[in-house]
């Protein structure tokens, strides 16, 4: 674990039916997508569609009714029984609300995974949580708390934590959600600029379709679902689905 | 058939009766008990990773010494007082030579142990059910899980072994200060016949190590059923920062109710261990 900035390894994702309730309302009903490696995976919808609860099943925070969630040849449930060291991979998630551990200061967060499972020696994982937080222009914050950061700030801080690991999927849950226009591109940026860097395979879940369209490799509709439109990201603005229409359209009013 | 079918929707949609509602609450209950237990076991079994957070321990330890000592003396001194206030005048037309043992017993082997468990509780689990009930809604836990951090041995271990360890330290300050304050009104109280050497004399003629040891292992038992308690309930939250609040109230009343009930189970466990304790 020398630099963050080594190219990612190659995850596929390979997501086969995958249902999901929750007491009697069904979230996901049967969903079928594959993410190729190195590929940014847009996933659009409406509020309780279930683009959430399809990312966290992918990271391995809930568990498919039915149905199966392979990341290359293991099932997320082999590949999270792999102790740190065995995996032959890492698979990170950006929270919506970042998630940083308010007790700990940013340079504590970032290097909270290296630190646990003391995969480097201190000296070496100073120079990874110094290279991590350059990476997403925070240099010099180690030191601050997480209450002294802005929500723009928060989500660069929960990226570098990513970076540190050197994930090779990185999940985004509403990266840009709360975030005023400014921070909304800043954060957009860095996301463009770490799919340029180390092609890790990313999904972002979002409601902002401009963000979307500058990200996605392929954009996929999430509707009562299912997988309803599934388009490369640049065809995806003239997609002739009607829900996706439709949610472009009301986009494009809200700009 | 259209009769029958309209008959069972209208009792679908009727609001649950009394015994629906108590076995729902018996069932709530039974799950939270299932949880508590479940998360004692695997918090035990992680202890023996105790060495590598000694840092996160230490750090506990600091914050329920800084949270309880000033309450815990302030209560205790006037538990003590007020308990050879109440006694003495209860012992005016017998004797009052037996304040010292009353004093000594109750402080050491109930109200020492008892009293610093609701205060820890109150103010320590409270705390300890708030931070991980927020880290759990504000997906904080997710977090840890998806770095392959197991939540137990990085939350619950080092809260649970600081708890375990600190209240019969507590549980001795306490006896101590309450044992000060009885001292103190017997002092200056000039309805109060006997003096403090008498007091004292008496104290320590009746009060023997098993009556401290007793004190103290309550103290133990009551600091693992308030971490476990605090622990569970902060794990168990949803639903944003009212469930925070609701998942806080929660651990401290549950931690009331089971530091009485183990108390009394000590008691009981003691007396036909040491029968000699109970004098």
């Amino acid at each position: 674990m020398k630099t963050t900035a080594k190219p990612a390894a190659g995850v596929t994702i390979s997501v086969r039916e995958v249902w999901k309730s929750y007491d009697d309302h069904t979230v996901l009903r049967g969903v079928r997508l594959e993410v190729a490696a190195g590929e940014s995976l847009v996933i659009i919808g409406g509020s309780g569609e279930g683009k959430s609860v399809l990312i966290r099943q992918i990271i391995g925070l809930e568990t498919p009714d039915r149905g199966e969630i392979r990341l290359n040849e293991w099932t997320v449930g082999e590949y999270r029984q792999l102790p740190m060291e065995a995996k032959p991979f890492h698979a990170s998630m950006v929270f919506q609300s970042s998630a940083l551990l308010n007790s700990l200061n940013v340079a504590d967060n970032v290097s909270l995974a290296l630190r646990e499972h003391r995969t480097a020696p201190p000296s070496e994982i100073r120079e990874i949580v110094r290279e991590s937080l350059a990476q997403v222009d925070m240099e010099g914050t180690g030191h601050k708390m997480p209450s002294e950061l802005s929500g723009g700030m928060r989500k660069r801080v929960a990226i570098a934590r990513a970076l540190a690991i050197r994930s090779d999927l990185i999940l985004y849950d509403e990266p840009t959600a709360e975030l005023d226009p400014l921070l909304t591109e800043e954060v957009g940026a860095l996301i463009r600029k770490i799919q340029q860097s180390r092609r890790p395979t990313q999904v972002v879940v979002t409601h902002n379709l401009p963000l979307a369209g500058e990200i996605a490799d392929h954009v996929a509709v999430l509707r009562e679902g299912q997988i309803v439109d599934y388009r490369t990201g640049e065809d995806f603005f003239q997609s002739d689905h009607p829900y996706t229409r439709s949610l472009v359209r009301a986009a494009r009013v809200a700009l | 058939m259209a009769e029958a079918s309209d008959t069972v929707s209208r009792a679908d949609r009727s609001p649950p009766g009394v015994t629906a509602a108590i076995g729902r609450g018996a069932l709530d209950v039974l799950q939270i008990i299932g949880e508590c237990v479940a998360l004692f076991v695997a918090t035990v079994w992680h202890c023996r990773s105790a060495g590598r957070h000694v840092a996160k321990i230490v750090a506990q330890l600091t914050l329920i010494g800084t949270e309880t000592l000033g309450i815990a003396a302030l209560v205790s001194l006037f538990v003590g007082m007020v308990m050879v206030v109440q006694a003495a005048d209860q012992l005016a037309n017998y004797t009052q030579e037996v304040l010292g043992s009353l004093v000594g017993l109750a402080m050491t082997k109930e109200l020492g142990p008892v009293i610093m468990g609701f205060i820890v509780a109150g103010k320590a689990g409270s705390a300890v059910a708030a931070e991980i009930g927020s880290m759990k809604v504000y997906d904080e836990i997710a977090a840890l899980r998806t770095m392959d951090i197991d939540p137990i041995p990085f939350l619950s271990m080092p809260r649970f072994l600081a708890m375990t360890l600190a209240l019969p330290m507590l549980v001795l300050y306490s006896d101590v200060i309450g044992i000060a304050g009885g001292t103190i009104v017997i002092a200056f109280d000039p309805t109060i016949s006997i003096s403090v050497s008498q007091f004292l004399e008496n104290l320590t003629e009746w009060l023997n190590f098993t009556d401290i040891l007793v004190g103290l292992f309550k103290g133990m038992v009551f600091g693992m059923l308030v971490s476990i308690i605090a622990c569970a309930f902060g794990f168990r939250t949803t639903g944003g920062s009212e469930g925070v609040a609701r998942s806080t109230t929660s651990a401290v009343v549950w931690s009331f109710v089971a530091i009485i009930i183990a108390d009394f189970i000590v008691v009981r466990v003691a007396f036909l261990f040491f029968p000699s304790a109970p004098k």
